[in-house]
């Protein structure tokens, strides 16, 4: 199996990835001509076993014909993330594809927002072509290094940070509207924000007075700050986990059997 | 890589049995209750809103990849485009993730066919716009300014970008409805969506929506599973108050067990 997964230096590389195109592809046309039920069956199948190999890959104890790290099944975790990791890449083509086919549309047919289009394919073209030369080449002299700098570090970077940035506007925005006293449970936040909100930047000028060895010292608003996180939101935090984790397991558990496949799979089309 | 002790390995069989059980019986064709969910319930008037004032709906299954949250947020997906194309409304689902694309693909065109009306599949709904985080929150504010859509719906996991995409939808005026594992963007989402679900309530959804048997009896299992594990803490508490886990740890190390085993 490690022989499948090594890397091969060189041109061989290429070797490797056409005949993996070629098998891959051979792979689909037959997938494809399958009928419906059989198809169905192969995916039942091919999801149980995948499921079984991490179910028991975690569950069977690391003394059983493993080394110090993993059992006898550990060594294939990392061949399979490595298999999902090419599977996920093929996907990213199909995406790269879909906005294309859209963004081409708009162009083709000189739709309102035609320019954001064309934006995108200079953007898509352009970038891809200077991040491959940029790894092809990538010493500090090289001519490539300062337009993806430019284009990546210079550009991308802070539009992303900008888009971030933000977020302080759209915070102060949602609090307003959340803090605002409408019911029981809003006066109850807002006086919880409030404490909160005290305690940690102004804890010091408001109860620094209290000595820290004081019977009253659990009344300095750090105190009363830590026991709502630790005590009061930590505790309902947990409670939310714990429901989501009952959750997870439950879908884990029909997918893996296929229990939910009619929400996905059952249907022809 | 972790892999689990033997206390562990019992707990998570047992807790998988219930879970089993529960949906083996709900097949057989046990009658089970669900609750009303006041945020799924949201769902339909927010589609029928659409319908009203004629404008599209906007999807996001969130920044998760290929998981168990975003298997859940699909699911949603597929009842609320089956809803949309009764009433002949638009479903636009921007996607951030690449092998989530294709499933979120399915699951509309499925939608569409068991409405017996695939003609309103339209594949430039389904849009892959980039899986970059801030990227993808541009992307889906641009459609909504320019789509003036009446709906959105945020099922999946979240990052920052969340409250980016509630207060857009709510400048735009669309009702929101948002269901989120992601404990840390809950906060923001009830803050900015007109109804958030919640924790647990997330992965009642499909059950809620769909009745299936299958679905609701899993939702019942997991509602076993926890009464188990909340018996599970309160023996724990108990044993460590009276100070019993020492004894525990004698045993575990007397027996030979590794750490863990048993406490």
């Amino acid at each position: 199996m490690n022989f499948l997964f090594t890397p091969r230096p060189g041109p061989q590389v290429w070797l490797w990835v056409l005949g993996a195109t070629i098998l891959f592809g051979a792979l689909l046309a037959f997938l494809h001509t399958l009928p419906g039920r059989q198809k169905k069956l192969l995916i039942v199948v091919s999801t149980f076993l995948a499921g079984l190999f991490y179910f028991l890959e975690f569950m069977i104890p690391t003394t059983v014909g493993g080394g110090p790290e993993g059992n006898f099944l550990s060594g294939g975790v990392e061949p399979l993330a490595d298999f999902v990791l090419v599977i996920g890449m093929m996907a990213l083509g199909l995406g790269i594809i879909n906005l294309a086919r859209v963004q081409g549309r708009i162009l083709l047919r000189m739709r309102a927002g035609w320019q954001n289009a064309f934006i995108f394919f200079v953007g898509l073209i352009g970038m891809t072509v200077i991040g491959i030369m940029h790894d092809v080449y990538p010493a500090e002299t090289s001519v490539w290094t300062p337009l993806y700098n430019f284009f990546f570090t210079g550009l991308y970077t802070p539009l992303a940070s900008t888009t971030f940035a933000l977020l302080a506007f759209f915070i102060a925005s949602a609090a307003f509207r959340a803090f605002r006293i409408t019911s029981v449970e809003s006066t109850l936040m807002m006086i919880t924000a409030f404490i909160v909100m005290l305690g940690t930047v102004g804890s010091e000028v408001v109860t620094g007075w209290i000595p820290e060895t004081s019977p009253f010292a659990i009344l300095k608003l750090d105190n009363i700050t830590l026991w709502i996180m630790t005590t009061v939101n930590m505790s309902a935090q947990r409670a939310l986990l714990f429901g989501i984790a009952m959750g997870e397991l439950a879908i884990a558990l029909r997918v893996w059997l296929s229990l939910e496949r009619g929400h996905f799979f059952e249907q022809e089309v | 890589m972790e892999h689990a002790t033997p206390f562990m390995a019992v707990v998570l069989l047992v807790l998988s049995g219930i879970i089993l059980y529960n949906i083996l019986t709900a097949r057989g064709g046990r009658d089970l209750f669900i609750r009303r969910i006041p945020g799924l319930a949201a769902i339909d008037e927010a589609v029928g809103r659409a319908t009203e004032m004629g404008r599209p709906l906007l999807f996001s299954p969130g920044l998760f990849g290929l998981g168990v949250e975003t298997l859940q947020a699909l699911s949603v997906l597929g009842h609320i485009i089956r809803l949309a194309a009764r009433y002949n409304s638009r479903v636009i689902v921007p996607v951030c993730d690449a092998q989530v694309y294709p499933i979120a693909e399915e699951v509309a065109r499925e939608a569409y066919n068991q409405e017996g009306r695939p003609e309103l599949y339209n594949a430039d709904d389904i849009r892959f716009l980039s899986d970059r985080q801030f990227a993808y929150a541009s992307g889906t504010v641009g459609i909504m300014n320019r789509e003036k859509v009446a709906a959105n719906f945020f099922f999946g996991g979240f990052f920052a970008e969340a409250l980016i995409l509630a207060e857009a939808g709510r400048e735009v005026g669309a009702i929101q409805v948002a269901g989120t594992p992601s404990t840390t963007q809950i906060p923001f989402l009830i803050a900015a969506c007109d109804y958030t679900i919640i924790g647990e309530e997330y992965y009642a959804a499909s059950a809620y929506l769909t009745r299936d048997p299958v679905l609701l009896g899993s939702l019942v299992g997991q509602d076993w599973s926890k009464v188990a594990l909340l018996l599970l803490i309160f023996f724990g508490a108990i044993l460590a108050s009276l100070g019993l886990l020492t004894v525990l740890h004698w045993i575990q190390i007397q027996l030979g067990m590794p750490a863990g085993a048993l406490v």
